[in-house]
Order: structure tokens, then C-alpha cells, then sequence
């Protein structure tokens, strides 16, 4: 709730950041996929789940959170 | 919690599903942010005509519902079927509760004579928007079931793989929103 709270403040121009979009975007990006690894492992219990599951939801996290960053890094215009 | 290592939660089956399902909707965040790199400022333009506290709302909505169903599922291991029903009630109440601002979202949107065509980050956003919803609608479908099933006097610790499927798919709905809200209505 916290964190949803926090992205909705540094989405809504907040001055903390200024212009800084990718500042902005990478701490939202940041931020949804620290909450996302959080849902996997507490609420759908895949912290319990074989080292195989775990690997595989670990990964999904890391690449797609690295490959969106590295995308919006290579498309957006300096600032 | 009664869980111990090396338990999947659920159907395998399921889980085939949720991974595939994580590995398309991966793919459309990675087209959305390239194309979106291609023309940013049509892509800012557009996104200043979302209205974010929808989007921030229904985060809270679906945050609270996986919430009610992770203890809907402690209850239904505790043997308590009749309070894990009253909790996924709950869970289906704040699903109901996103439908109902979607549309007030797609109402306003569709009013100001916006669709799915006007452009490419709009075809996006009803895409998105529209297959996630269809999860949701699927996944109340799911907590309905899961209602019914709690509230049976036949419900049985054998039920369990039932209702932790049913859970896991719900929280893939909340999973997917958290990040389509920051892709489509916050990024800069």
C-alpha cells in the first residue's frame, strides 16, 4: 500500500525528482517489480515451492524489470 | 502458516498457465516501452488523458483483495471454511469494485471520443487494459467458485490444491496490474 502510495507521488510530477524522468521512471520500475517479487513469493507462496519454481519466477523478474529499463534507457530522449 | 518446502501451490497445471500467461504479458511490456521509445511525445501526450487516481485506486482495490485471499486460504488450511468464504467474498467485492471503475474509466474515455484507434498508445492501453480485465472477470469467476466450495459442509483438506489454484491465479491478476498501472498511467 506504501509503495503504491509512493509511485502514485513520483508519477504525479512530484518535485522531489523535477524533470528527472528517468530517475522517475526507473524508481517506479523499481519500486512495481520490489512489489511484484513480494506478491510471488508471500502471497502466492513460491517462497515454499521447489528451487525449480523459485528459479524460474526469480528470473521472469529480473529480465523483464532489466529488458523494460533497458528499452525505456535506449528510447527516451536525455532527461 | 503449515506450508513446508517444496510445496507448489496448487495444480502444477496452474501454473503452466500463470507462467505463461507472466511470459505474454512480458513480452507486451517490452513492445509497449519500445514502440513507446520510438514516439515519447505522442506517448506523454496520450498519457496525460488517463486519469491516474483511477489507476492508483484500483491498485489499493486489488492490493486489498490478494490481501483477503491470502487469509481466506490460511483460514480454509485452519479448517475454517465458513470465514474463508466471508473473506474471498470480500476478495470478489473489491474485483467487482475495479470492474466498476474501468468502466466508469472506459465510459469517460470512450465520451471524449477516445478508442482504441485514435492511436498506437491508446491501441495499447485498451489491449492491456482489456485482456487484464478479462483476467479479472475470469478470476471472480474463480472466487465464486471458491465461495461456494468454502461454504460446503463437504469442504476437506483435499479441496486445498482447489483453493490455492484459485488463489494463484487471483493473485496474477493483482501481479500483472501492479505493473500495467506504472507502464500505462506514471512512467515519464
Amino acid at each position: 500500500m506504501i509503495a503504491t502510495a509512493l509511485s502514485w507521488w513520483l508519477g504525479a510530477d512530484s518535485p522531489f525528482f523535477g524533470e528527472n524522468s528517468f530517475a522517475i521512471t526507473t524508481g517506479l520500475m523499481l519500486i512495481a517489480f520490489t512489489k511484484i517479487r513480494f506478491v510471488i513469493r508471500y502471497f502466492m507462496e513460491v517462497r515454499h515451492a521447489p528451487v525449480a519454481l523459485r528459479l524460474v519466477c526469480d528470473v521472469w523478474v529480473v529480465v523483464i524489470c532489466g529488458a523494460i529499463l533497458t528499452l525505456y534507457g535506449l528510447g527516451s530522449p536525455a532527461g | 502458516m503449515s506450508q513446508t518446502k517444496n510445496h507448489v501451490p496448487g495444480e502444477v497445471g496452474i501454473w503452466v498457465f500463470i507462467l505463461g500467461d507472466m511470459l505474454v504479458f512480458g513480452l507486451f511490456f517490452l513492445v509497449f516501452v519500445y514502440y513507446r521509445g520510438l514516439d515519447v511525445e505522442l506517448y506523454r501526450q496520450s498519457q496525460a488523458a488517463l486519469n491516474q487516481h483511477y489507476g492508483a485506486f484500483n491498485t489499493l482495490l486489488l492490493l486489498a483483495s490478494s490481501w483477503f485471499v491470502v487469509m481466506a486460504v490460511e483460514n480454509a488450511r485452519a479448517a475454517s471454511g465458513k470465514q474463508a468464504a466471508k473473506l474471498f467474498s470480500l476478495a470478489l467485492l473489491c474485483g467487482a469494485g475495479f470492474g466498476a471503475v474501468k468502466f466508469i474509466e472506459y465510459s469517460e474515455k470512450l465520451a471524449a471520443g477516445i478508442t482504441i484507434t485514435s492511436n498506437d498508445f491508446f491501441m495499447y492501453y485498451y489491449i492491456f487494459t482489456g485482456l487484464h480485465l478479462l483476467h479479472v472477470v475470469i478470476g471472480m469467476g474463480v472466487l465464486t467458485f471458491l465461495i461456494i466450495k468454502a461454504r460446503s459442509p463437504q469442504f476437506q483438506a483435499s479441496d486445498m490444491v482447489l483453493v490455492e489454484s484459485g488463489a494463484s491465479f487471483w493473485h496474477l491478476v493483482d501481479l500483472l496490474w501492479i505493473i500495467l498501472f506504472p507502464l500505462l498511467y506514471l512512467m515519464k
